[in-house]
């Protein structure tokens, strides 16, 4: 691909003339000017503000900012800049094709491997889903277990959606754990609410025992635990609070019990679903539990989320509870902006909105230098063509690693092949 | 005039009369049994409403056209006027909408609710009938909860009319029924009045997942020689009974000769371009027309056929992924059909997206714009009511904005093509059935009353 000339304007008006960026230039400086700024970091949001990008790296972010030489330019008026949308639960990677089982790697019937699945080994950067939803202002994602034969889903895996290196996309392994007591999920308790809890309560003080007597279970003198090897190795990182235990559950009794594990485990907790968690918000906030949610789901899926509400996310908030945002469709995690534009039409307000799909995800999972715009770290941002939350707001430039990506996809090439105005037959049409 | 005679003169006004009656008539002309024989007749009735005028709108009427600074006149169920020059009538409930959008009630073509209703429970899965891949005798309506509370959900983001389909299990699923989004206990109640039914019918991967090891069909090839067999019995049941000689009646194929005789609209769900284009073979070979395809992810490969076929694509702005004839999404299939002068409309299939198909059709602009296709407000606000209104048979009574016609209406806080907007009121046949700021207008069904959600407020 050819380097494109030094300081040079572009008007970004189709991502098809984007294809002229190269995929990977460290050696560049790239300035997107006099745009409205969402930094959601210590600046704030700015007006007419231009950011800079040396060697991938923001090196200034600012209202009255000298355009370096030889820059690469991006014109922003009317446009705006927001950290990259983190995907607080998505199956990104490892899953192509739904129903496809061949092409899904998010879950194991293997029996053996409750909580001490680890996705991370299985992750595809290649993957069509990746590219569909890169384009449109995803560069991160937990990538997260489904459910096997265990509450127990496994651990999860904190993604970039960008340039892979070694066929690897992986940002850090493990970074939560994540558990079911909800729904589906419950038929490998035995169908009841009250056995998932005891299943989870036992795993975990199962875990302690042989954390505690690990030379005993080793010769086989300790009792038989109520996992396996790994899934008791695997709940550590919980009980030692370095990872979140993200429990998907609905029923506001059920999220009251799930709290306890805070007091009796000292876990992390992080409720996932919570259609029902507006009713216990307070108690939530008190017990600085974080949840992820999607603001669109406000009908019953079951007789567990009778109280499903359209400003679940508002309420929460209000009480001072974290939220993250996500629908767990991860074909379109780029719909994160629409889930979150559809919080703020119901109550949330928009700050509050944006860290939902950006900065508290990077907080909750522990992902340094992801979610907001600040000096001196990785540029992962986007450019807008308009509010970022608005439904009719497409990216202009998604930026991932400090990399302007190739703003196509397999989708996009699709598009362009069917729109060329080329006789041929269709097979011998290649857009690029 | 024998009932089949005036049926064929008058396809669709009077399709609710198809049934039984169709074939009793067709042989003994006895007028009085023709109309006791009236199957599952509509109950519907409009609210009373006094006089509504809506003042300094803009309005998107539906059909293509907007006008700005307009006033809406709705009287006795139906669109009395509307322009820049309208005046209130007395006693009118005036509504100042400066500032605000004005739309057809929104309309989808593709829905299961009732039939596959909130809360799910295997006990209201209600959708499928999946016993055997030809279930042409089964009507969507029989299986319909009203108290589904997505019904109300749905109102409150502005759907007027929708047709209830059967799901894609099978080759035939059977029998939609078209109804009017107003509260009731009855789907009888909510049964759109003279609204032709349609036949649910699918191809691909579903029909094969669910029969391939319960005796098939197995394969595609397997889907169509299933299709071909049955309009063979159909266009020979239909033969019988137009020489005078009915056979005892069957349900399969008295549904399947409404079709061959153009009263029942053909719903076909098809992901695949090649599928799509079999199907229009197979309805030339029978001599039928496919009215609308449904979720045709790869329309925008086929949009001429389209076009020159009439079909309309029912379709998403961005599902995708999720089997493989589901693979090849595009974000510009809805522009790029319309673009290409094909019906295009946006469909749900889901109660969470019918209650923002007008951002659906926003995604569905947004994108088009940006390859250049110019779709404004006034255009893309077709795709989810004239068009689906085309698409159901119910065009000449509503779906646009025209004096004369149903008064379906949604007043909207601003553009619906912004995700900050919100339906504001809802009017169906004249009458006020939802708002937004008054809770005494807003409608819950049995099952809501006394559940959490509604006590807690």
């Amino acid at each position: 691909m050819k380097k494109l000339a030094n300081n040079r304007t572009l008007k970004i008006a189709l991502a098809s003339s984007l294809l002229l960026f190269s995929a990977s230039h460290f050696a560049e400086t790239i300035v997107i000017k006099d745009a409205t700024i969402y930094t959601q970091g210590e600046q704030g949001v700015l007006q007419n503000a231009t950011i800079i990008i040396e060697d991938g790296e923001v090196t200034s972010i600012g209202q009255d900012i000298t355009v370096p030489r030889g820059a690469t330019v991006i014109e922003g008026t009317g446009k705006s800049i927001t950290p990259g949308m983190i995907d607080p639960y998505s199956y990104l990677g490892l899953e192509e094709v739904s129903l496809e089982a061949s092409t899904v790697d998010k879950r194991t019937e293997n029996k053996n491997h409750g909580a001490g699945f680890d996705v991370s080994s299985a992750l595809n950067p290649y993957s069509t889903v990746i590219t569909t939803n890169r384009i449109e202002g995803i560069t991160h994602a937990i990538s997260a277990p489904g459910n096997g034969h265990s509450i127990f889903a496994g651990q999860g895996a904190a993604i970039h959606l960008g340039n892979p290196v070694d066929a690897d996309t992986l940002v850090q392994a493990r970074v939560a754990m994540f558990a079911s007591i909800s729904g589906w999920a419950l038929s490998h308790a035995g169908g009841s609410k009250a056995s998932a809890m005891l299943e989870l309560r036992e795993a975990l003080r199962d875990a302690k025992t042989y954390a505690d007597n690990m030379d005993a279970y080793e010769t086989g003198a300790l009792r038989d635990l109520s996992g396996s090897r790994l899934d008791m190795q695997a709940l550590q990182a919980v009980l030692d609070g370095d990872i979140p235990l993200v429990v998907n559950v609905n029923r506001a009794s059920q999220i009251n019990q799930a709290l306890k594990l805070v007091d009796d485990f000292d876990v992390r907790l992080v409720i996932a679903g919570a259609a029902e968690a507006w009713m216990l918000a307070d108690k939530i906030a008190q017990k600085d539990v974080a949840v992820i949610l999607d603001p669109l789901a406000n009908l019953p899926g079951s007789f567990d989320s009778l109280g499903a509400r359209l400003d679940n996310a508002t309420l929460l908030h209000n009480a001072g509870v974290k939220i993250l945002i996500g629908d767990g469709d991860s074909h379109n995690s780029r719909n994160q902006k629409q889930l979150a534009g559809n919080a703020v039409a119901n109550g949330l307000p928009r700050s509050a909105a944006m860290d939902a799909i950006s900065k508290n995800v990077a907080e909750v999972y522990g992902l340094e230098g992801l979610g907001e715009i600040s000096v001196g770290e990785k540029a992962n941002l986007v450019l807008w063509d308009g509010d970022p939350l608005e439904i009719t707001s497409f990216a202009d430039q998604v930026i991932i690693n400090g990399e302007m990506i190739v703003m196509s996809s397999r989708s996009t090439l699709l598009r362009d092949r069917y729109l060329s105005k080329e006789t041929k037959p269709r097979a011998y049409v290649k857009p690029k | 005039m024998l009932l089949s005679q005036i049926i064929r003169n008058r396809p669709f006004v009077l399709a609710s009369l198809l049934t039984a009656s169709l074939f009793i008539s067709a042989c003994g002309g006895d007028k009085e049994a023709e109309e006791t024989a009236i199957a599952f007749p509509s109950t519907y009735k409009p609210l009373e409403s006094a006089p509504i005028f809506i003042e300094n709108a803009t309005i998107l009427l539906g059909n293509g056209d907007m006008l700005n600074g307009a006033n809406i006149l709705l009287k006795d169920g139906k669109i009395e006027a509307l322009g820049k020059r309208v005046k209130s009538v007395k006693d009118a409930i005036e509504i100042d909408a400066t500032g605000k959008y004005v739309t057809p009630g929104i309309i989808d073509t593709h829905s299961h609710l009732g039939v596959y209703p909130s809360p799910g429970t295997r006990s209201h899965s209600d959708g499928n009938e999946a016993v055997s891949p030809q279930t042409a005798d089964v009507w969507a309506e029989h299986s319909i909860w009203p108290q589904d509370p997505g019904f109300v959900a749905a109102m409150a983001g502005g759907v007027t009319s929708m047709q209830i389909l059967p799901g894609s299990a099978n080759l035939f699923g059977g029998r939609s029924v078209t109804l009017k989004n107003v509260p009731a206990h009855t789907y009888q109640a909510m049964k759109f009045p003279d609204a032709p039914y349609g036949l649910k019918m699918a191809c691909g991967e579903n029909p094969k997942r669910v029969y391939g090891e319960k005796g098939g069909p197995q394969t595609r090839m397997g889907n169509v020689a299933g299709y071909r067999k049955a309009w063979i019995d159909a266009a020979d049941y239909l033969k019988q009974i137009e020489a005078g000689t009915p056979p005892k009646r069957d349900l399969k194929l008295e549904t399947l000769a409404g079709v061959l005789k153009g009263e029942i609209l053909i719903h076909n769900h098809c992901y695949r371009a090649d599928e799509m284009v079999t199907m229009m073979d197979l309805a030339k070979e029978f001599n039928y027309k496919v009215t609308s395809f449904h979720h045709a992810i790869e329309s925008y490969k086929i949009t001429e056929q389209l076009k020159e076929n009439d079909v309309c694509s029912s379709m998403w702005a961005d599902w995708w992924g999720f089997k493989m004839e589901a693979f090849d999404m595009v974000r510009e299939n809805i522009p790029m059909v319309d673009a290409a002068g094909a019906c295009a409309i946006v469909h749900s299939d889901s109660g969470i997206g019918i209650q923002r198909l007008h951002q659906e059709a926003a995604k569905a602009m947004a994108s088009g714009n940006r390859i250049g296709l110019d779709i404004d407000e006034a255009k893309a606000i077709t795709w989810i009511t004239q068009n689906p209104a085309k698409a159901l048979g119910i065009l000449d009574q509503t779906g646009t904005l025209e004096e004369g016609k149903m008064a379906d209406v949604v007043l909207w806080t601003g553009t619906p093509f912004s995700v900050y907007s919100h339906a504001e009121k809802v009017f169906v046949d004249g009458a006020l059935v939802y708002d937004r700021n008054d809770s005494s207008k807003q409608p819950i069904t049995d099952f809501s009353l006394g559940i959490l959600n509604h006590s807690a407020e």
